[in-house]
Parts: structure tokens; sequence; C-alpha cells
């Protein structure tokens, strides 16, 4: 019995690391992919707009426009087209939450 | 690394938020960080230093191995040569760096010791380290060129190829040459540092005898076939902007140049006199890559595991920027060796936790290249990781090209050279 509840509660701490490690991990591949476009949209980037702070669905939405041709610009209608969905909420949930790292 | 500091990295990187409850927290003392070293301290360098640091946190002691004093950038150096930007405009203090995080000392890393993984320095001091970054940049096969070994000779024909006293000397070579004279460039075969940066550098020169100097000529020796990058752009620019002023030439194979009387001689082309030669030498991986034994394409450029950016020779160490081997349509560009430094960084962290890497990097490339003193073009590209192939494909119908020159993007590239050199330095 007292075994079993070790075990048990084992489990509990097995599961809920488990599940702790898939969320870190997907929250560190949205930094990472999101530290792509920190390279231009940097706040000494003056004419480029920075991304922090800005609304997710604003953000993807707009990100999207561009990849569907919506948007008129110079290089994001073309880098636009090179992410995946999963991608594009992905960085467009870390800027968003970005104002309050 | 001990077991004690590979749990600090797990923690830090948010992978084991129950450490302290299970007792595992302990202080955080600087000797049971894991060390990370970083040698050369360009595009890829700093940053892959930077966001080591930050995202490493106080799980990882970040150094930063650099030999000169100050950042000198590539990008926008041709400007300096056109005479619209000063060296002063494209320098960069390293001392923000500190404030970060990253303990940059100023040396020149001389050799790799593999086994006991450490970087030793010039001037007598050793680096230990978990995990080493090289991001040496490139090094010239002087010896490639004939007549071009002795320092003598290397110091009449500055490349430029490398910013800094290289651009001060040629620009004050073409501030010295007469009207009428020719400005000739070497380029060197594909792959080389920065493609489409020597038609830059035509067009800049150009810009600046137009105004100083109208009967002068600019001469283009390509090593290769053709235009490598933007083709289509800097032959309009060529015709139009700066017609009877540059001529393009392919198939320039240098073999020997004479520096005294400003001579090029090539495999098949015809000899040409010059009154300023710019010979961009054949180049490959800076010269601690040699030492660390990670060169291991044609003598020149680095394998790496495009996942981490580990080496495929050296265990431990992980090379990005100009030096590697690079993947299919990957420019050796400055942005593209930002980009290798943030993926590098991660998956350096990942590994010292003990964590597999990111299965999905992307990279992206935004490069500008400068028509006149402030109308540019650009080429952009995203490449993401392809597991099957273990490399990075350019996403089909992604990326492109400027239609055609314009001031908003002369903005647009000084911008992003504010923002990423704020990003790398702080």
């Amino acid at each position: 019995m007292r075994l079993s509840r070790m075990l048990s509660a084992g489990a509990v701490v097995f599961v809920t690391c488990g599940a702790t490690f898939a969320a870190a991990s997907r929250d560190h591949h949205a930094r990472e992919w999101a530290a792509g476009c920190l390279g231009c949209h940097q706040p000494a980037g003056g004419t480029i707009p920075l991304l922090h702070g800005q609304s997710r669905e604003a953000l993807a939405a707009k990100f999207r426009a561009y990849r569907d041709g919506l948007q008129f610009g110079t290089v994001m209608p073309q880098l636009a087209k090179g992410y995946t969905d999963a991608q594009i909420d992905a960085i467009a949930e870390w800027f968003a939450a970005a104002k309050t790292r | 690394m001990t077991n004690h500091a590979r749990r600090r990295v797990v923690a830090a990187a948010g992978l084991l938020p129950f450490a302290a409850l299970a007792g595992c927290a302990t202080s955080r003392t600087s000797a049971s960080r894991a060390s990370v070293v970083v040698v050369g301290g360009g595009y890829g360098g700093a940053t892959a230093a930077r966001y080591a640091a930050l995202w490493g946190g106080d799980a990882v002691r970040v150094t930063l191995v650099e030999r000169d004093a100050a950042f000198v950038s590539c990008p926008l150096s041709n400007l300096v040569l056109g005479g619209s930007k000063s060296l002063a405009d494209i320098t960069r203090s390293y001392e923000p760096l500190a404030s970060h995080g990253v303990r940059v000392v100023h040396d020149t890393a001389s050799a790799v010791d593999v086994e006991r993984r450490r970087v030793r320095l010039a001037r007598g001091d050793e680096l230990a380290y978990d995990r080493l970054i090289l991001s040496p940049g490139i090094d010239f096969f002087f010896d490639r060129v004939k007549g071009l070994e002795s320092e003598e000779a290397r110091a009449l024909l500055p490349h430029a190829w490398q910013a800094g006293p290289q651009t001060a000397a040629l620009r004050r070579q073409l501030e010295a040459m007469r009207d009428g004279g020719v400005f000739a460039i070497s380029i060197p075969r594909s792959p080389y540092r920065c493609p489409p940066g020597p038609y830059e550098r035509a067009c800049q020169a150009a810009w600046y005898f137009k105004r100083a100097k109208p009967r002068s000529k600019v001469l283009v020796l390509d090593g290769n076939e053709e235009v490598q990058s933007k083709k289509a752009l800097f032959t309009t620019a060529w015709s139009e902007d700066y017609k009877g002023i540059v001529e393009y030439r392919p198939d320039c194979v240098l073999t020997e140049v004479d520096a005294k009387t400003r001579t090029a001689r090539f495999e098949i082309a015809d000899d040409v006199n010059a009154d300023v030669l710019n010979v961009i030498p054949p180049h490959g991986a800076g010269a601690i890559a040699r030492s660390a034994g990670v060169i291991t394409v044609n003598n020149q450029w680095c394998e790496v595991d495009f996942l981490t950016f580990e080496s495929k020779k050296a265990p431990h160490i992980h090379v990005l920027g100009d030096a590697i081997q690079v993947a299919p349509l990957m420019p050796k560009s400055g942005h593209m060796a930002n980009q290798h430094g943030k993926v590098a960084a991660a998956a350096v962290l990942a590994a010292l936790a003990g964590q597999p890497p990111n299965p999905a990097p992307v990279l992206n490339n935004t490069c500008y290249s400068y028509i006149t003193d402030h109308e540019a073009v650009h080429v952009a590209s995203v490449h993401q990781y392809d597991a099957k192939q273990q490399t990075y494909l350019t996403v089909p119908g992604s990326g492109g090209l400027s239609a055609a020159k314009n001031a908003r993007e002369g903005d647009y590239g000084l911008a992003w050279a504010q923002s990423i050199w704020a990003e790398m330095l702080g």
C-alpha cells in the first residue's frame, strides 16, 4: 500500500515534470524563432517597427497579411512566405508577452 | 561539466522547476557554472555570446575572446570607401557586453586543445570550456596568388575584406588616385564572404568617382562566370547610374599580381594594369579553426551539424558564420552569421542541460547593398531546417529581391545596422 502510494506519487511527479518539460521546450522554441526577428526589430532600429508588446492577434494577422500578399512591404512579404503557421503563432505569442519579460 | 553544473543549467533553462523543492538548490558559485567560450566578436560570435549569457543566466559563464579593441562592421564599410560614411560611423565598442553578462577578453586565440577542452591565448593564458563556439571569420590564402606572399606587396594592395585599417588604407588610395585612373577589384571564386559585396564596392567607388574624378573607371574582375548576387540590380546600376564608369569582366581567375606596377594576371583573361588594385584574395575559415581541426571541406570551410552548429569533426566545438560550409543558397553574410549565433547559443545551452536542441530551427537573411550613398537594394531569404536532408533549405516561393534601387531601403539598411549592432553588442 505504502509502496503503491509512493509509486503513484512518483508517477505524478514524473508526469508533471514531463508536461513542464514539453511546455518549456515549446516556450524555448518560440523565443528562438522570435529571436530570428530581433536582428532588425530592435528599439535602435528607428524606421523598423518594434514588435514587443503588440497583441498576439494583431501580430499574427499582420504576419499572415504579408505572407498572403495583402500587406505592402519591402522584405517582409518575401520573408513571411518562409514561415509555417505554427512558427507565426508562436512568434506572435512570444512578442505579445515580451513586454513583461 | 559536473552533474552539479548540469543541474544548474537545467534549472536556469526552466527545465527543472522543482529542483529547489527536491533539495537540489545550492548557491551558484562561478566554479560550478558551465563555461562557454566564444572566439571571435563579429556578427556571429558576439551574437552567440550575448544570447548564451541572456538565455543561460547564471548557469553559465560566457567569455568572448576578441582580438580587436572595437567592432568595425564589414556591412556598410563600402560606404566608407565611397566617402559617404566614416569609419567611426561603423565602429562600436565591446564595453556594453560586460553589463549583459559577457566577459570580453581582448586577445588572440592561438590554439585549441580539443582533448583538454582549453583555448590558448596569444598572451599565454588558457581558458577552459565545456562548450566552445568558434566564429573566426576568414583568413586569406595569400600563397595562392603569386606576388601576394610578401607583406610589402600586401601593404600596396589592401583587400579591405575585413573592415578597419584595411578599409582606411583603400580609401586613402582612392582619394589619392588621379582623375582618369582605373580602380580594379579582383573577386575570388565562390563561395566567398559577402556575395554582393564586391559589386556594391564597385557602385560606391563609381559614386565617388562620378563626383570627384569623373574620368575615372571601375573595373570589376570577377573570378566567377557571372555576377554572384543581385545580378540584374547591379548590372542595371552599371548601365544606368554608372554608365561609362563601371566595366564588368567575368572569368577573371587571378593567378599573379605585381604590386609595384599594380598589374593583375589571370588564368585566361588579359592582364590588367590599374592605378588602384583591390585584390580580394581567396579565403577560408579563420586560422583558429585550423588549430581546432574543424576545417573539413577543401581545406577551406568547416562542416557542422545544422541543428546545433556543432563541428562534424570535433565534439563540444560549434562553428558559425562565414567559416562554415554553407547549406544550399545560404549566403556568407553578417546577418546570416547573427542568425547562426542564436541557433548555436540555444543548442549549446540545451546540450549543457542534457536536453535535445530545437528540432525545427529557421534562419532568415536580409542583405542591403547600396547603389548610391542613400539608395539601396535588398535580397532576402528564409532557410528552414529539413530533418530528412539534415540541412537548411530555402522555402519555395519565399525570399526575393528589390524591384529597383530606392531611398526607402537606403533608410532601412542603416536602421538594420543600428538594430543588429545593438542586438549583438548591447
